[in-house]
């Protein structure tokens, strides 16, 4: 080692300046999601927490009580000088409560964390990772009215009809099961090439006679395979017999068809729903149909009344700006309703969506100076995580 | 969200995390804590008023939130001393992170000054990382640690002066005592 001796800073500085760069080796796409999680998660979480801080005061003094009252009654009140050291040792006492505290809070804070993830939902999906693929499921509302479209993300490499086959499971992880499931029982085998699945279904399958579930069935094939580009579904059984599809008669094959243009609104405030619209329905009564509730179907607007915009198309974006006087807010009123317009937007065709003039940069996850991807699915659930 | 991200983590990553593993010298640490300032980031990012520049906020933000680790691990060490009564054997309990692999491959007195960074104060350890090792100028120094430019230039001198002390120190000692501390890790 040189001599530092008579030296001035000039060596330090050298010595600073060579020290080598550490690498962080995490995945930016880990931090990415970790850190929009946790954003999510900390707004919740701080709510609650700033109102446990408002009550600190009186549980601090509860628990200061609570230890200076019991304490010396469990360790028997005639043995003076136990008591006495408990009554006086007031620093003590005060470190036991702050730990107290800290436990009551950290327990606050972990028990609203995880009933926070446990109901925390997301609307729509917007990235799927290289390692994860996307199946689509549909279940019916409880009137049979509506089809719910479910978006599972498998974190697993393995080909379509594995995943899809895989489906039942799934659906059971999420308790989605006990949902009337039109293609319960059903094995599915997909050729890319003729962009056809192949659906086996149960000897005993039966739509019945209504024509509500024959329609949902071919809705439900269709916002199940549509998203890969499959164009047919062919049927089999296990004994080779044609399939009675209820008021479809015999068929042995139905076309799958594209997905629906359709304004989508809330569901019991836990799903979105696209409400079906004719083909030549434009976008932006679409767009004001967004702001209709139907309670009579449980059905709730995604779009508020006091918003208001004008809506004009650019080649594959959508631009919506925005005309109402309400001042918007990031909260996730307005939130869901991006989700929303971005799902409406899909239907129709639009890739990406843009807010002009809406005077706030930012609502939930939402950059809003720039134009918005329309999503890859809605209402999703993760498998396998 | 993914955009912003995506910019900001390309432009000042590696800076960020530079600077926070500089500061706290523990990798599982410094991960968690670039967490943290994203969260901080993405959360605040539409108020930011452009005030100062993008750079000098993220990194004044990385600043507080490591600043805020450091506050935490004092209560936490003084809760813990005064609970136990260990006040005094705490402080001889060996620093016992573990030498990143980037700085053990260095040579003797890269790693010297890489253990005596520890002995300066933080704003001391803050101005010598961003001004040397990252090479900000004064001016964006001193917005990051919100001082004024004499104030950063005098706690530099302090850093620097206290760093040669150490390094001075331990050649009279034939830097035998840090070595082995260093052989232990």
């Amino acid at each position: 080692m040189k001599s530092r001796k008579g030296n001035d800073e000039k060596e330090i500085i050298q010595l600073l300046q060579q020290m080598p760069r550490l690498e962080d080796r995490q995945e930016k796409y880990q931090i990415y999601k970790q850190s929009a999680l946790e954003d999510n998660m900390t707004d919740l979480a701080s709510h609650d927490r700033s109102k446990f801080s408002r009550f600190a005061p009186v549980l601090a003094t509860a628990a200061a009580i609570f230890i200076i009252v019991l304490i010396p009654f469990v360790y028997n009140l005639s043995d003076s000088h136990f008591t006495s050291e408990v009554a006086n040792d007031s620093s003590g006492a005060m470190e036991a409560q702050d730990e107290q505290l800290t436990m009551i809070e950290d327990e606050n804070y972990d028990a609203l964390f995880t009933a926070e993830a446990d109901k925390s939902h997301a609307y729509v999906l917007h990235t799927v990772n290289d390692d994860e693929n996307v199946i689509f499921g549909a279940i019916p509302d409880e009137q049979g009215q509506y089809l719910i479209p479910i978006t599972f993300v498998v974190s697993a490499k393995g080909n379509l009809d594995e995943l899809y086959n895989k489906l039942p499971e799934y659906m059971e992880e999420h308790e989605l099961a006990d949902n009337d499931f039109l293609l319960q029982g059903a094995t599915y085998s997909i050729d890319d090439e003729k962009k056809i699945v192949k659906v086996q279904l149960p000897q005993d399958f039966s739509l019945g006679e209504g024509s509500v579930r024959a329609y949902q069935f071919e809705k439900t094939l269709s916002v199940m395979f549509a998203p890969h580009g499959i164009t047919k579904a062919v049927f089999e059984t296990a004994d080779g017999n044609t399939i009675d599809l209820g008021p479809f008669g015999k068929m042995e094959e139905m076309p799958i068809l594209p997905e629906e243009r359709a304004s989508y609104k809330l569901y019991k405030e836990r799903y979105l729903v696209p409400v079906p619209q004719q083909p030549d329905f434009p976008i932006d009564e679409a767009i004001l149909e967004m702001k209709e509730e139907d309670t009579a179907f449980h059905l709730t607007n995604t779009i508020p009344e006091e918003i208001n915009f004008r809506i004009t198309e650019d080649e594959k974006e959508l631009v919506l700006e925005y005309t109402g006087k309400a001042i918007l807010e990031n909260n996730e009123k307005y939130s869901v309703m991006i989700d929303a317009i971005l799902m409406t937007a899909k239907s129709y065709g639009f890739e990406s969506v843009r807010f002009d003039n809406i005077k706030i940069v930012r609502i939930g996850n939402y950059i809003l100076e720039q134009p918005i991807k329309v999503p890859e699915g809605v209402n999703p659930y993760t498998i396998g995580k | 969200m993914k955009t912003v991200f995506d910019r900001l983590y390309d432009t000042y990553h590696q800076d960020l995390f530079q600077f926070i593993m500089y500061m706290v010298k523990d990798r599982t640490i410094a991960e968690d804590l670039i967490q943290e300032v994203y969260i901080k980031v993405l959360k605040s990012y539409y108020t930011f008023k452009g005030e100062s520049s993008e750079k000098t906020w993220l990194f004044s933000i990385a600043r507080h939130v490591t600043y805020d680790y450091f506050r935490s691990q004092q209560r936490r060490k003084k809760r813990i001393s005064q609970f136990f009564d260990w006040s005094e054997k705490g402080e001889i309990i060996p620093d016992n992170k573990s030498l990143p692999e980037e700085i053990a491959i260095q040579n003797d007195e890269i790693r010297r000054v890489y253990h005596y960074l520890d002995k300066c104060t933080k704003d001391q350890r803050s101005v010598l990382i961003l001004r040397y090792i990252l090479s900000f100028s004064i001016q964006e120094t001193a917005e990051i640690l919100n001082f004024s430019i004499s104030k950063v230039k005098t706690t530099q001198h302090r850093g620097l002066k206290n760093l040669r002390k150490y390094l001075l120190e331990d050649e009279e000692k034939g830097g035998t005592e840090n070595e082995v501390k260093e052989g232990k890790r």
